[in-house]
């Protein structure tokens, strides 16, 4: 869920804005193109990266500049931390939730692991790459290039050559 | 570009038919193409939403008909016509569809369906305008046709492949950009032979496969799909020029964990090592190397010595995990233990206990350790030093007398084999056992496990239980206070030791899911009995009951009567008669004549006994 507040800024996540206590202290993120994000500690916590940077007193009361990361996927990270903070031991909705959020185009699918990578959230980055992994598994090597989008550059000699390299792979 | 239209179109003019070679020449035909593409490529993922209004769009459309018209004249005047819309409309929306979709249309394009369509559909509204009536299904099988839109499927796509679409598009290479530690990641969540398959998806792949961090290299993947029956020795050899091959040209990577699994053969000797000491080269973390035979030869003593000698002091503390099935362990005099190693899996390992003990003392990070099956074990497993960190401790059939850990952090433990003592007194914070005791009364297996299962919520025990010669004394000297879930296989040899189950029972008064599963090696025999005996003992917590295998034999019942008699807190009772161990092995189990004798009989024992809140199932 995302509101946008007066100023503009848009608050995505859970707990309310106006109390502020321990559990629900609120910590902002700026995408590369500026524009904010509010989390609680804990959401944020998930990234390795935003959580050593809590631990090591580098987090002032502006928040954190993410460069690397555009409002759009940034936007998608929080919604995945915000649901695993939430009910970690709702074990088939916390399932469903992942596959319904790995379902997106390919490249969106890399940036999030681009993100996931520099942000350093191993659930994230693991439940995307098995994602890419699956999507590659059992599949013949024209249907991956078409999946990618790669062209094939070899001359059949040269691909010839390759396939009998390690002929017990392509058998 | 009009040069490769101009190609294509004269490919096309080889065709029999004369009327087409009239149009390809035309030059307007050829205006018409180059508009539209360019039109394609400025309007990108706009082109359906926008496209049917452009101007461009719809020069296109009148230029288009305008070459068709060459035939029927009437059809220039109706280019404002609602079909040459819809004409545009469509293939706009398939060209950006593709477009969106990033196909690399070239070579491929033209055969795959979403062309397919797209040609019907031109062919379609093509005929429509040209003679006004549906000829469209004798037209699909036209060849001019065919080749028409053939010929501008292939213009347009290499027109789009020549030239970069857009300038924020993202390149395909996105793949192979990402960081290498991404691409580890996913690659070492692909089977090998698939890995090594994406070396033959293009050049800038060709090399990326051998970053892969596991290289687990498995006989019979590797020939299975070849083989029909499991003798594979005969290829050893190309098992080995294999492997060899591929650790070549992944050779000054770096890997996590190299794997082999191979019936072993003695030609194997010479390059395990070499692999090893690639493994060792490559800085692997993870060895697992499998080369138990199939049939009797399992049995006999292995012949391949795990070469510590190649090991450096690095390498020995980077391993962290390492798996040897068949495999003679013989450490050197000086070796003081894997520093790291986390988990330890030992099958049909040749190792004297002096050894074992020595190594599992100095591997004070094993948070993991599983043998089995290692015969010549034989005596105590002692292992005194502490293993702080140990939370999975597996033993199966090692011949040992007794066995002893130190491990204050065990939660869960798996045994399987003879009863003997075993002492776990530290693991405290056990909670999980699995135990398959062969041979023993019901009592000797709880004696033997008394310390092991002082903490224990869950256990799941398997006897295969000798007749008692003594009677059994119903006083418990056990109680296992924290055990909540129990699951018991037991196998008898006649009728169920019902004494010996309650006074088990006795000792577990905080029980509160109880599976039986009861079988018979003579078979369990329904007598009718006025009387029973009858004992008590509360179960104030018990609220799952599941039996199966139950025949109604007389031990059975007295166990079924004690349970609805003593459980007042009863939610769920599930009486099953098919005996799941003879499932397990036949398949199927013989038909039963008497099942409505004997629901009859259960309901006679549980009626009035059991609260009407409980939920009772009979299967």
């Amino acid at each position: 869920m995302a509101a946008t507040t007066a100023d503009g800024s848009k608050v995505v996540g859970g707990g309310e804005k106006s109390n502020v206590d321990e559990e629900s202290k609120m910590i902002t993120l700026f995408s590369s193109d500026g524009e904010r994000f509010e989390v609680t500690q804990e959401a944020a916590a998930m990234s390795q990266t935003i959580h050593h940077m809590m631990e090591d007193g580098c987090v002032d009361d502006e928040g954190v500049h993410l460069p690397n990361v555009g409002s759009s996927i940034l936007a998608m990270v929080i919604e995945y931390c915000n649901r695993h903070v939430a009910s970690p031991d709702e074990k088939e909705d916390i399932r469903s939730f992942d596959a319904g959020f790995v379902n997106v185009e390919h490249h969106t699918l890399f940036d999030i692991i681009r993100a996931a990578n520099y942000l350093d959230v191993k659930e994230l980055m693991d439940l995307c790459c098995q994602t890419v992994a699956d999507s590659i598994k059992s599949k013949s090597v024209e249907e991956i290039r078409e999946l990618f989008g790669i062209v094939n550059d070899f001359t059949p000699e040269e691909e010839a050559e390759i396939r009998k390299e390690n002929q017990w792979a392509f058998e | 570009m009009g040069n490769i239209l101009n190609q294509i179109l004269a490919n096309t003019t080889r065709h029999p038919k004369q009327n087409y070679q009239a149009r390809t020449a035309d030059d307007q035909f050829r205006l018409s193409s180059i508009l539209f593409c360019r039109a394609t490529l400025e309007h990108t993922r706009c082109v359906y939403n926008k496209g049917v209004s452009d101007s461009h769009f719809e020069l296109w459309s009148v230029l288009v008909s305008r070459a068709l018209s060459g035939q029927a004249r009437r059809i220039y005047k109706e280019a404002t016509n609602d079909y040459f819309r819809l004409l545009s409309l469509l293939v706009c929306r398939a060209i950006s569809e593709c477009i969106r979709r990033k196909l690399i249309v070239y070579e491929k394009g033209v055969a795959i369906d979403r062309f397919q369509l797209w040609r019907i559909l031109i062919c379609r509204t093509m005929s429509y305008f040209i003679r006004h009536k549906t000829i469209y299904e004798k037209r699909i099988a036209d060849a001019q046709f065919q080749l028409l839109t053939l010929s501008i499927c292939k213009a347009i796509s290499d027109y789009l492949c020549c030239r970069p679409i857009c300038k924020n598009e993202i390149s395909v290479d996105w793949f192979v950009n990402l960081p290498e530690d991404v691409l580890r990641t996913i690659l070492s969540k692909l089977p090998l032979d698939e890995v090594i398959r994406t070396g033959v998806l293009s050049s800038k792949w060709r090399c990326l496969w051998t970053v892969c961090p596991k290289l687990c290299f498995d006989g019979i993947t590797m020939f299975g799909k070849n083989m029909h029956n499991k003798k594979i020795k005969h290829s050893t050899q190309k098992f080995i020029d294999n492997v060899n091959t591929v650790l070549q040209q992944c050779h000054g990577r770096v890997v996590e964990e190299l794997g082999v699994k191979f019936e072993f053969d003695t030609m194997l000797v010479d390059h395990l090592n070499s692999w090893i000491r690639f493994a060792v080269s490559s800085h692997a973390k993870f060895l697992a190397f499998d080369l138990k035979p199939s049939g009797l030869e399992a049995l006999s003593c292995p012949q391949y010595i795990f070469p510590f000698q190649l090991l450096d002091n690095s390498s020995i503390s980077r391993l962290q995990h390492i798996q040897l099935c068949f495999v003679s362990v013989k450490p050197p005099a000086q070796f003081s233990g894997f520093p790291n190693l986390a988990k330890l899996c030992l099958s049909r390992v040749h190792v004297s206990s002096k050894d074992l003990h020595h190594m599992l003392s100095s591997c004070c990070n094993l948070e993991w350790l599983s043998i089995g099956q290692c015969y010549q074990l034989g005596g105590e497993l002692k292992v005194d030093s502490p293993l702080s960190h140990l939370l999975y401790l597996n033993i199966a059939f090692s011949e040992l007398t007794r066995i002893e850990f130190h491990a204050v952090e065990l939660r869960t433990f798996v045994y399987e084999g003879p009863p003997v003592p075993i002492h776990l007194n530290k693991s405290t914070g056990l909670e999980n056992a699995d135990i398959h005791f062969i041979g023993v009364t019901i009592e000797d297996a709880v004696s033997a496990l008394n310390s092991v299962l002082i903490n224990v919520q869950n256990l799941t025990m398997k006897v295969h239980v000798r007749p008692r010669k003594l009677p059994c004394v119903l006083e418990n000297s056990h109680s296992f206070s924290q055990l909540k879930n129990l699951q018991l296989k037991l196998l008898f040899h006649y009728d169920i030791d019902s004494l010996s189950l309650v006074k088990f029972l006795g000792a577990t008064p905080f029980i509160e899911k109880l599976e039986m599963h009861f079988t018979s090696l003579f078979g369990f025999f329904y007598v009718e009995r006025k009387t029973i005996r009858r004992f008590e003992h509360e179960q104030k917590y018990l609220k799952d009951v599941s039996i199966t295998g139950f025949k109604a034999s007389i031990g059975q019942v007295e166990l079924l009567v004690h349970i609805v008699e003593n459980t007042p807190a009863l939610d769920v009772l599930t009486i099953d008669q098919s005996d799941i161990f003879r499932k397990e092995d036949a398949g199927q189990e013989e038909a039963d004549d008497n099942m409505d004798e004997r629901y009859g009989v259960i309901r006679a024992y549980i009626e009035g006994k059991v609260s009407p809140e409980c939920f009772v199932r009979l299967i």
